[in-house]
């Protein structure tokens, strides 16, 4: 199946039974699939007037206690991030699948990772950050979108799923979970419906009183903290010794592993780093491999996004070098493995 | 305990006329003096607990003076971005149709930032109700220039009286929205007096039938005073509407349909 | 025709809420409203009822009160 279809179904099998969005390249085969099935499996799909209004109607939505995602791309995300900062505030869980298109602006509907900024430095305004997850995989993203919101509703947190273009546009075999509703936890803090005299709820992100605010940010970092525990996601192939660490995520990911294969036939030793959890980053595998590997080699299609948290990791215990690919351009193993040989001197 | 919290005992033989409906909590209005937002809140909350409604509606609360409905009313609420309360709302009806859900938005948040949210949930037939307070200013923020401000009105932004040619046209929102074939029900009142607000009672309560229903959107516009930033008294906030803003905002039912998309008969 | 009551109508005004806005007594067909010579702790001046026996418990000032400050009580009728 497509990509952008990949994420639908997953979320549907996941319990998503609401979404709202709006229509932008290259992500219109999610709300299309989720038009077509939602009817199927009793949810409701609504397309929104902007993407203003789709991520304030999940806003709505999910403060009742549903199960609801929104997808977008670059230019949408932007609009989204008022809501996602109150969703943040306001502790309200839910799904966004962020398609990265090229940017920055109007950009280009080209494959990037440059909304790696977007996704992990911030939900909006304020001291939040989306629980991010990347997936490489058609495999990955169908699972990703399928368990996110079960880690939404543990942290009462918005997730993103920072897929890319062409990981939305390519075809590729996944085995898909049966679509029944999954267990559901008793969410004490949902408002809506009839409440049969239980004390009324309120779903705020509002605290006037500087005192009650500094309680409600501590409450946050607490929680971030909690999810670098329990959340911090990578893959790790190639090497046990390697003289290279690649570090990169989706496609340009997959792309390195067929690299690797390249520079091994010049006797190049290679390690993969693939962080699927960008919020929580992977530090420690990081730190632990630049110990012993010379060379630090990020690839991503950005001018430079993920490379700081690499640094942060790697201190100076590894020589860092970046390969960005952009424009909306795709990544070849060729390239990379070129890079792998100039960095390495053979 | 605070003298308003107290008891007091009605002597036998005598009924209520008017008492606190019990969907507003104890908490006191932090509005000015003479702001009609109370007397609004207040109207809402006896219609709500006069049906027996209270238990199942949601508020959804704006960004503006009325930002604390969230503590002033009774009911499970929420508070929502800048002029996004029709958008929340609909998210919150179609995931829990069988509740009843309002906003409470002012110029700024409905006419404003907002005017494509509110739109598109009439344009939909959504099953809310927005209750649109006009009082033709931004007051939360201190006084300046509403897309409903009239011409010639001094505001912090328009001091000089807001001028057509660089400030345009104030926007009748009751007009606009009657044109939409989605909505079901919209009337404009006023709260200056005994009649009117009586008027406005009986508006919400329409609204409120139109929503349980499930007949469509409704939107009730409400022209209030702005005693603070207008700089004049309740009593003289009052004639300076009756003067001004009645011609501008004529009251009215401006739409009144059995359904959305047919007409009511006769 | 009314029963004899020990009062007709019943006024009770929540000072502490009263923002003294002056509507009550705006619209009180009697006249029987005015601000208050007390302060409460808010710095207002409280509206007060001038003569309770000559209130009809219309309701007409909690009708038009801003912060929900009043509550009206009356005899009721007999049959």
């Amino acid at each position: 199946m497509k990509g952008n279809e990949a994420a639908a179904e997953g979320a549907i099998a996941g319990g998503c039974r609401h979404f709202f969005g709006y229509p932008i390249t290259p992500q219109n085969e999610i709300p299309e699939y989720m038009a077509l099935h939602m009817p199927d499996v009793g949810g409701v799909y609504l397309q929104a007037e902007s993407e203003v209004a789709a991520i304030n109607m999940v806003f709505g939505a999910a403060a009742t206690g549903a199960r609801v995602m929104t997808s977008s791309s670059g230019p949408g995300i932007s609009l989204m991030q008022e809501a996602l900062s109150y969703m943040v505030g306001a502790r309200v869980p839910c799904l966004v699948v962020n398609v990265c298109r090229g940017g920055p602006g109007l950009g280009n509907i080209g494959t990037s990772q440059s909304d790696y900024w977007l996704a992990t430095r911030g939900a909006g305004h304020g001291d939040g950050r989306c629980i991010t997850f990347a997936p490489a995989t058609l495999q990955e993203q169908y699972d990703l979108c399928r368990e996110s919101f079960e880690v939404a509703e543990r942290y009462r947190h918005p997730v993103m799923v920072l897929s890319e273009a062409a990981l939305g546009q390519m075809m590729e075999p996944v085995i898909v979970q049966p679509r029944g509703e999954p267990p559901r936890p008793e969410l004490a803090w949902a408002i809506g419906g009839e409440r049969h005299g239980r004390k009324r709820r309120v779903i705020n992100s509002l605290y006037a009183q500087p005192p009650d605010l500094e309680a409600q940010n501590l409450e946050l970092a607490e929680l971030y903290q909690q999810v670098r525990r329990e959340q911090t996601r990578w893959v790790e192939v190639g090497d046990e010794d390697p003289e290279v660490m690649i570090v990169a995520y989706g496609i340009p990911a997959r792309c390195s592993e067929t690299a690797m294969e390249r520079a091994a036939e010049h006797g190049i030793r290679a390690r993969l780093v693939r962080p699927v959890s960008l919020f929580p980053f992977p530090h420690e595998p990081i730190r632990r491999w630049s110990a012993i590997a010379p060379h630090t080699l990020v690839v991503e299609a950005s001018i430079g996004q993920m490379v700081d948290d690499v640094r942060t990791a790697v201190g100076d215990q590894s020589e860092v070098s970046l390969l960005s690919v952009l424009g909306g351009l795709l990544t070849t193993p060729e390239r990379i493995a070129a890079e792998i040989r100039r960095i390495v001197g053979r | 305990m605070p003298e308003n919290l107290t008891q007091i005992e009605i002597p036998e033989g005598m009924e209520p006329v008017a008492t606190r409906p019990d969907a507003l909590t104890d908490l006191p209005f932090t509005y000015c003096p003479g702001c009609t937002h109370g007397t609004i809140h207040r109207l809402i909350a006896e219609v709500l607990s006069e049906t027996g409604a209270a238990d199942r509606t949601v508020a959804v609360a704006p960004v503006g003076c009325a930002v604390w409905i969230y503590e002033f009313y009774a009911l499970d609420s929420i508070q929502v971005p800048h002029g996004r309360a029709p958008a929340v709302a609909t998210g919150i009806k179609r995931a829990r149709p069988d509740g009843l859900v309002f906003t409470y938005q002012g110029d700024g948040d409905l006419a404003g930032i907002g005017i494509a949210e509110v739109i598109h949930a009439a344009a939909r037939g959504e099953s809310i109700s927005c209750f649109f307070i006009n009082n033709a200013v931004y007051g939360m923020t201190q006084g300046q220039m509403a897309p409903t401000t009239l011409p010639g009105q001094k505001t912090t932004t328009s001091p000089r009286g807001r001028d057509i040619a660089t400030d345009g046209h104030p926007i009748r929102i009751c007009e606009l929205l009657s044109t939409l074939d989605g909505a079901t029900y919209v009337e404009r009142v006023a709260v200056t007096d005994p009649a009117a607000i009586r008027q406005a009672k009986r508006a919400i309560r329409t609204s409120f039938e139109v929503q349980a229903e499930g007949r469509g959107f409704s939107l009730v516009e409400f022209l209030s005073i702005c005693p603070t930033w207008w700089g004049k008294k309740p009593a003289d906030s009052v004639e300076w509407l009756r003067e001004n803003m009645l011609p501008q905002y004529p009251p009215g039912v401006y739409r009144s349909a059995e359904r959305p998309g047919k007409e009511a008969a006769a | 025709m009314a029963e004899k009551v020990a009062t007709k109508a019943l006024v009770i005004i929540r000072a502490e809420r009263c923002k003294a806005c002056g509507w009550c007594a705006q619209h009180c067909p009697r006249g029987n409203l005015r601000t208050g010579t007390d302060t409460n702790t808010k710095g207002y001046h409280p509206t007060e009822l001038i003569d309770p026996d000559n209130c009809t418990g219309c309701g007409q000032c909690a009708l038009v009160c801003p912060d929900v400050c009043i509550e009206v009580y009356r005899a009721k009728r007999s049959r």
